[in-house]
């Protein structure tokens, strides 16, 4: 399961150590971050329809296995209501080399924000609401 | 009084078998939106057409009064056989929706406007929708005009709720054809 609605313990996600043939583990995390276009976010909810949205995420973790010679990837993405400063998406991605490892882990991003079929909505702290797209980037901590 | 209404009429012919039970994940489509419309606690009912046998448990199911008038025929005979209830209206293809979603225009709606929808850059969306109804003799006229379009009977109500969806369209999506699933 890809999709969860616990918290995304980052700790433990990233402690994995990867095979012994891997030289190079990247990883990815999308936070909550407080602005979106010049507004003061206080929260904002996931959802989706879980199924969906895990199966969809299983179709790109495939096709990165396809793509480049990777190792072992792990994606969590949480849903349901986050608070500022909370992970909504982990990635981690290990490789022989660097190279596999840091594009894999920008495909599977770019094409969860593209194309896993999880809604947005944001709650601003003038206690407006508002359905966001999730298609465009998210602030990157590795 | 609010209830759930899932329109399940539809004869597939584009997807090639029942639509309504066709499996995604081990859940059929039907089963969904009936679970979608429980979780918010609003008595779920299907309208689907006259000879449709779905194994449903716990919600009304009513059979279309009209043949083949499409989900304006839908709401119709949920309004003549449910008087004086709005509903929530849900499509049963369009598996992408979500509880807040619904539940953000049960927050907006209030009984004056007759209707209240999203809308996004590519116009109103009908459904899902709240349908007052007070929209009964609009909608029986529409269909008396042979007119089975849900847009005409919007853009015909003057007190309608419009809120502005800015997120990703593809939550109202229908699946129409097989191909719309496996790319999912």
């Amino acid at each position: 399961m890809y999709i969860t609605r616990e918290p995304v313990d980052l700790g433990k996600f990233f402690l994995r150590l990867p095979d012994a043939s891997c030289g190079a583990a990247a990883s990815f995390v999308g936070l909550v971050r407080n602005h979106d276009q010049g507004r003061r976010v206080q929260k904002l909810y996931y959802e989706c329809y879980e199924s969906m949205a895990d199966k969809m995420i299983g179709i790109l973790v495939s096709e990165a296995h396809e793509k480049w010679n990777v190792k072992d990837i792990h994606v969590s993405h949480r849903i349901g209501p986050l608070e500022i400063g909370e992970a909504a998406v982990a990635i981690a991605v290990s490789s022989s080399h660097r190279d596999e490892a840091f594009r894999a882990c920008r495909y599977l991003i770019e094409e969860i924000k593209k194309r896993v079929p999880i809604w947005k909505k944001e709650i601003f702290e003038d206690g407006t609401a508002e359905w966001v797209t999730c298609s465009h980037p998210v602030e990157m901590a590795s | 009084m609010i209830r759930g209404l899932v329109l399940a009429g539809g004869r597939s012919l584009r997807f090639g078998s029942d639509k309504a039970l066709a499996l995604y994940e081990g859940t059929s489509f039907l089963d969904r939106a009936v679970s979608l419309l429980a979780s918010l606690e609003l008595k779920p009912i299907v309208v689907t057409r006259q000879g449709a046998n779905y194994p449903l448990a716990g919600c009304a199911v009513i059979y279309d009064k009209l043949f083949e008038k499409g989900p304006l025929g839908g709401l119709y005979t949920a309004m003549s056989v449910f008087k004086n209830t709005a509903f929530l209206v849900v499509p049963c293809d369009m598996p992408a929706l979500t509880p807040l979603v619904l539940s953000d225009l049960l927050a907006a709606h209030e009984p004056h406007f007759g209707i209240t929808v999203y809308s996004t850059e590519s116009g109103i969306q009908p459904f899902p929708g709240l349908y007052e109804p007070s929209l009964f003799e609009v909608v029986r006229n529409k269909l008396r005009q042979e007119d089975l379009s849900v847009h005409d009977v919007l853009d015909s109500v003057p007190a309608k709720k419009v809120m502005n969806w800015k997120g990703d369209r593809e939550i109202f999506c229908n699946v129409n054809y097989r191909k719309d699933l496996t790319r999912r």
